[in-house]
């Protein structure tokens, strides 16, 4: 792991375990990028249990430093609470060795809607969360969640969490804060870079110089200088 | 057979239409049926075991269905229940005995009467042409909770309520309507409230005494639109159509609307309130019935797995050609006949069929890689009758002249139209009972590659495509080469792709507008001149926008003439100003500026003063009750104040306008016209400001 260049920004490495990411939601592409990250460090392929459209590919697609990239995302989108819920009972035949990382954003979101009565909704976050509990204990691989909110409704996933991560947005641009992690705030600004989107992409850029130079040589990468 | 099914004392009526009315015949050993499957640890010998003993069970038992078009028959528990009522109870107490998806249930949302002649094999279809009577009571009057006055089959009966109800009472004896066409479902318990106020006790409106109440109103969300679905009420043995509350009845006519019951065996009171969805859904369920495939009560299945790179592909939409912005002259538009149904058919999209295992690795979808398998799926075989049926009807249409004949076949023609528009779209719908994703997108992608190649062969034949969208292209010659004529290149393209290409229409000229703040062009909105008729074609432009005033509507319309008669900018503006004209002077009929909105949430939800929540203010201090999903209909009085004076409601009768406000919309409707011109807001108050220094200079110097 180390090829990288040495004044390349950090990203927060994510272990085995659940991690919960905290991300201010102005913070577009954080988890994209994280995800990103992972499996260009690591080789299998990311499965991705989708709610409520954030596999949007614009995103991943904008951020990824190589369309190849996005072949080793798997990803089933959930539409309904009852998909949502299935798509997790058959998570653990769908992990195999060969995975590197799972991620559920908006874990809750399906859990909230009036499709369900209000003790179904308790019900079936609880029984998700003993999922991916399970997931967890079965298999040794990093397991990536963000959550709609922070209530009680919630309060059986964030029991299965064992590090949490923050996205929060600096004047400078977006820096992740964990409990043993602080990341500084990348000095590749400059008042050249305008949005967050634009921001991931050179951060993965820099950080994984091959494979962007592989598919995109005429951009020039900030740590190459 | 019955053509109006009644739940009454546990009992169920069934009334089969005789030659002078209608009689029923009384079933009290229904019981309807639910099924149950088991996943992951659970037991269907324990579960057999719990409910064999539950008070609502009347019989379970283990039986061989299939719990899904893609799988083979495996044990089942159906369960019989004693009542409608115990099918969602006990559904919701069994998913609750188990880890969630353990236990999965079946056959549970049906509606009442669809249900009963689903699992009795019946078909609803009338046996003799049936009477309708049309009754209203005005909101005002329901409103005043006084009946006064109503309209029986368009006459007018008035006087205390005693008499009306009298009146109407003889009314609805001597005639023995089958069908009730109510102008609101609320009539129903305004006139029994009445009947009981004045101890009008013998009064009915049914063929029996009582009515029911079967849904109370409710507002939903669908396609990211908020809908107001009014209460819905029941008299024995006549059908009852609530004239606000029916698509099909609106969209197509009584013909069009027995055409559907035959297709979806839903009840005809039942079809005129269902929504596409509810039809194409119930037409699915007795193609499952008939392959002995259970319904299920939730969507527990869930799409396959995909690359980011396969979703990438397939999250590209619906197909469109950048429109070239701009004025076009002689251009012609060619539309494949329903594409989608059509793509469904010929390539075999379905469900079940679609990344099927027996044909995994076959790139079938162009871009996508899935495959489809080669047996036929059963969504074809829904919707093949529905095109050709229709194929017919358009032919007769074509051949005969017999007024009645003609009418039946458009409305059932039309009825259709509306469940093939829909068929697609519902594929994508995340609460469809039989839609799968891959099928959605599995058809946009064929969709993409039929009109790709469409436009290449068009070009190989000498036109130049200036828009294409979905299932149309818009052409012209291109200058200097040679054409071959579309009446052959439609051919051709019918042949290869299997789908059949229509000329559907000769503009003289056809103008594509741009987005407001781009020099891209928008997708739907274009305007122009049919050849050699006097017809305008106006998409997505002001005045065919239901919020429209009519003032606005009329004069875009005719700056749009004028536009055809000079093809010149200034032509359009001094049309333009003549308008600008009339509105200043003040004069305007204020009806002809009325605003039509549609409330989209409850009044304390909107956090931003607009003109809107002015209006629902008004409405409210007026006692007027508006809720989301309904119209509101003002008039902009003051657009620069915050409160409920900014609007004036249509029924309010003010007479001042905001002059201003109606200059701005103006210039706007103007902007649509002459934008495919190049010309832009800014472009016409500056040639506006000129006009006016020039008169001010002239009136100066004379």
């Amino acid at each position: 792991m180390s090829h990288r260049p040495s004044n390349s920004p950090e990203l927060p490495t994510l272990d085995a375990g659940v991690t919960l990411l905290e991300a201010d939601q102005r913070a577009t592409g954080a988890l994209q990028s994280l995800v990103l990250d992972h499996i260009l460090l690591e080789n299998g392929p990311a499965v991705w249990v989708d709610a409520k459209g954030h596999g949007t590919t614009q995103t991943l697609a904008q951020v990824a430093p190589s369309m190849r990239t996005l072949d080793r995302v798997h990803i089933a989108r959930a539409f309904t609470p009852w998909q949502h819920q299935s798509l997790l009972r058959d998570l653990t035949e769908t992990v195999d060795e060969q995975t590197s990382l799972v991620v559920l954003p908006s874990f809750d979101a399906f859990y909230r809607t009036d499709d369900l009565r209000r003790g179904e909704r308790k019900r079936m976050l609880e029984a998700g969360a003993r999922l991916i509990g399970t997931l967890a204990a079965d298999y040794e691989i990093p397991i990536l969640v963000t959550q709609c909110r922070t209530d009680v409704l919630t309060a059986p996933l964030r029991a299965k969490v064992d590090a949490v991560v923050a996205c929060e947005l600096t004047k400078f641009g977006p820096r992740f804060v964990g409990d043993e992690f602080e990341s500084l705030v990348y000095p590749i600004g400059d008042g050249l870079v305008q949005t967050t989107i634009a921001f991931w992409q050179r951060v993965l850029e820099t950080r994984h110089p091959a494979i962007a130079a592989a598919t995109k040589p005429e951009v020039s990468t900030v740590g190459s200088h | 057979m019955p053509f109006k099914i009644d739940y009454r004392d546990g009992d169920v009526l069934e009334w089969t239409l005789t030659d002078d009315g209608a009689e029923y015949v009384r079933n009290s050993s229904y019981t309807p049926t639910l099924y149950v499957s088991v996943h992951g640890r659970a037991d269907l010998v324990d579960l057999y075991g719990t409910l064999r003993d539950h008070p609502d069970v009347v019989h379970a038992r283990t039986v061989e269905k299939r719990i899904g078009f893609r799988y083979d028959s495996e044990s089942v528990l159906r369960v019989d229940v004693t009542s409608l009522d115990a099918v969602t109870t006990l559904a919701h107490e069994i998913s609750g005995w188990a880890k969630p998806g353990d236990y999965r249930l079946y056959n549970v949302d049906f509606s009442r009467e669809f249900r009963y002649c689903l699992e009795r094999d019946l078909s609803p279809i009338p046996e003799r042409e049936l009477s309708v009577m049309e009754l209203a009571v005005d909101e005002s009057v329901l409103a005043a909770d006084c009946l006064t006055k109503l309209l029986v089959d368009e006459e007018r009966l008035s006087g205390d309520p005693e008499a009306v109800l009298a009146k109407l009472s003889q009314r609805v004896t001597d005639t023995d309507p089958d069908v009730l066409m109510l102008n609101t479902s609320e009539v129903v318990p305004a006139l029994y409230q009445a009947a009981e106020s004045c101890d009008f006790d013998e009064f009915q409106l049914g063929r029996l005494p009582e009515w029911q109440q079967l849904a109370g109103e409710s507002t939903y969300a669908s396609y990211g639109r908020v809908g107001h679905s009014p209460a819905r009420f029941n008299v024995p043995g006549r059908a009852i159509v609530d004239r606000s509350n029916t698509f099909f009845w609106s969209q197509s006519n009584l013909d069009g609307c027995i055409d559907l019951v035959e297709r979806s065996g839903k009840p005809l009171q039942e079809l005129a309130w269902a929504s596409i969805g509810t039809i194409l859904t119930a037409m699915q369920i007795r193609e499952a019935r008939r392959r002995n495939v259970l319904v299920p009560w939730h969507s527990w299945r869930h799409e396959q797995l995909k690359t980011m790179r396969q979703l990438h592909e397939a999250d590209r939409g619906g197909f469109t050609f950048a429109p070239d912005v701009g004025l076009h002259e002689d251009v012609h538009e060619l539309d494949f006949s329903s594409l989608y149904p059509n793509i469904i058919v010929s390539r075999n999209v379905s469900p079940e069929k679609i990344r099927c295992e027996c044909h995994a690795g076959r790139e079938d979808v162009p871009g996508l890689g899935y495959c489809i398998c080669d047996e036929r799926g059963y969504l074809p075989d829904v919707l093949e009758p529905l095109i050709t049926d229709r194929e017919t009807m358009k032919t007769e249409l074509r051949e005969t002249d017999d007024a009645e004949r003609i009418v039946e076949l458009e409305g059932r023609s039309s009825a259709i139209k509306w469940i093939l528009v829909s068929c697609f779209g519902y594929q994508g719908f995340s609460n469809a009972k039989f839609g799968r994703i891959e099928c959605h997108e599995a058809i946009n992608a064929f969709a993409r590659e039929i009109l790709l190649d469409t436009k290449e062969t068009l070009e190989a034949n000498g036109w130049r495509v200036v828009h294409g969208i979905v299932d149309s292209v818009w052409v012209t010659a291109v200058e200097g080469e040679e054409q071959t004529p579309l009446a052959e290149i439609t051919e051709i393209v019918t042949a290869d792709v299997g789908i059949r290409l229509e000329y559907e229409a000769h503009y003289d000229w056809i103008a594509f507008v741009p987005l407001r703040n781009s020099e891209a062009g928008a997708l739907t909105k274009y305007f122009g001149k049919v050849a050699a008729e006097d017809d305008y074609k106006y998409r997505g432009i002001e005045c065919r926008q239901r919020s429209t005033p009519q003032f606005i509507a009329t004069a875009q319309k005719d700056m749009i003439e004028a536009l055809d008669e000079h093809r010149d900018v200034k032509a359009v503006c001094e049309q333009l100003k003549r308008w600008l004209q009339r509105l200043q002077a003040g004069t305007l009929d204020v009806s002809e500026l009325v605003i039509t909105n549609r409330v989209s949430k409850p009044l304390d939800e909107y956090t931003r003063t607009t003109r809107n929540v002015a209006a629902l203010e008004r409405a409210e201090t007026r006692g007027l009750c508006r809720n989301p999903g309904q119209n509101v209909d003002y008039v902009v009085v003051d657009d620069s104040k915050q409160t409920a004076d900014r609007v004036a409601l249509a029924t309010e009768g003010v007479e001042e306008y905001d002059i201003e406000f109606y200059r701005k919309q103006l210039i706007r409707a103007a902007e649509s016209v002459l934008s495919p011109l190049g010309w832009r807001e800014a472009d016409i108050t500056q040639y506006l400001a000129d006009y006016k220094d020039i008169s001010l200079q002239t009136f100066g110097e004379g």
